[in-house]
């Protein structure tokens, strides 16, 4: 039996918990507590790693790792993110800047992010249109990078679905080169 | 038909559910393509006039038209429609606004040869994309997700796009037709004699414990689990 692991991070509050709880077998493993930060208005937020999993016929598990949002728990990003099949980033577009939030990551994960698939889910676009897609794709772009992006409910199964599938088909993009 | 995809912002709840309402009824007639949505991307939006400029300029981007709704007597502008909603006259927008996007979307498929750019299938031109394309070219369309996320990864000719993409390479090469005119794909040409992915853009591959023969199976593995098409 072997094990992979798929990263969820995003800011507080963009919901990366209840997108692993989404996908996962079980309820997934929490640990949240009761938040002292005053600058978010948040009851509880993770300070540790939040963590669902997905059993495969032959055994083997998928372990789906969300990262505690706040940029002050970044150092355990980078331990986090080490050997991830790839990353989700989870933006809510509500806050004030998001766009800044997103550079946020990308800074924070640019190392892994030279060689693991990484899938951006813009969460609140509803109720928060701006900016759009194609803002964040251009950011991303601006950076000399590709990413997929897709707004994304996170209590829906689908959408989570379709950020892991993004992961995926990049995954097969780097099976064309393998099998060469 | 192609279905639209209309939404509304800034609109109170109790207007939200009379236009979804509309068009749910209208929607019972088969040549009525729009549905309501509450994402982008978006063919239509319908939007409060007290939406700012700042608002408007990005509601432009992310939506192929945008209709205001106004108080009553407020002029009857184009492109507005005045409260209290009238069902009919949100149709005849909409029928018009139809009529307006399938014109656009027709140019390029009606005369494929001279309007777009032509794709060569070959395996020494390769593709990948210089940044994600809109929203509104993808259009939440899974299987166009699917094919510009193993472009965003490396350069593939139309043939791997087809083979990894699960597709038929005629609709591949419809999509990387889109994208070049759509100016978000990059063209990489293989020099004769030259490994087909040397010299090529190219992200390093798997991280160390997916490499292998059984990386494949991985993927098919969370696939199936997913509930996700698998080859």
């Amino acid at each position: 039996m072997r094990e992979y692991k798929i990263l969820f991070t995003g800011t507080v509050g963009a919901g990366k918990t209840t997108a692993i709880g989404c996908v996962s077998d079980a309820p997934p493993v929490m640990t949240d507590v009761r938040n002292s930060d005053t600058s978010i208005a948040k009851e509880r937020t993770t300070v540790g790693l939040d963590f669902g999993e997905l059993t495969l016929d032959n055994g083997d598990r998928v372990r789906m790792f969300g990262t505690p949002g706040q940029e002050r728990f970044a150092f355990l990003w980078k331990i986090l993110v080490r050997n991830a099949l790839g990353l989700v980033v989870l933006v809510d577009n509500s806050r004030p800047d998001p766009l800044a939030d997103l550079a946020v990551y990308m800074t924070g994960f640019s190392e892994a992010l030279r060689t693991i698939p990484c899938t951006v889910g813009v969460g609140r676009m509803e109720t928060h249109p701006v900016p759009s897609l194609d803002d964040y794709a251009q950011a991303i772009a601006a950076t000399g990078r590709v990413f997929p992006i897709s707004s994304v409910d996170v209590r829906n199964r689908s959408d989570v679905i379709l950020l892991i599938d993004t992961l995926l088909m990049q995954l097969e993009a780097d099976l064309g080169g393998e099998n060469e | 038909m192609s279905v639209l995809r209309m939404g509304v912002y800034g609109l109170p709840a109790a207007e939200t559910a009379v236009i979804r309402t509309i068009v749910q009824l209208y929607a019972s007639d088969l040549s009525f393509p729009w549905t309501f949505v509450t994402a982008p991307p978006y063919d239509a939006l319908l939007v409060d006039e007290c939406a700012t400029a700042a608002e408007r300029a990005g509601f432009a981007r992310m939506a192929g038209a945008l209709l205001t709704l106004t108080r009553r007597n407020a002029g009857g502008h184009a492109h507005t429609l005045e409260r209290p909603i009238r069902a009919d006259r949100l149709q005849q927008w909409l029928k018009s606004t139809e009529r307006t996007l399938l014109a656009v979307q027709s140019v390029p498929s009606g005369e494929p040869e001279q309007m777009a750019p032509k794709i060569e299938v070959s395996e020494s031109v390769r593709f990948t994309l210089r940044r994600w394309p809109s929203a509104l070219l993808l259009r939440n369309d899974p299987e166009k997700v699917r094919m510009a996320s193993l472009l965003a990864r490396r350069a593939l000719s139309a043939t791997e796009l087809s083979d990894l993409g699960e597709l038929p390479l005629s609709r591949c090469v419809i999509f990387l037709q889109t994208l070049r005119s759509a100016g978000v794909l990059e063209l990489h040409v293989v020099p004769s004699g030259a490994l087909p992915h040397a010299d090529l853009p190219r992200i390093p591959g798997l991280p160390a414990p997916a490499r292998g023969a059984f990386a494949r199976g991985l993927i098919n593995g969370i696939r199936r689990h997913l509930g996700l098409a698998t080859p």
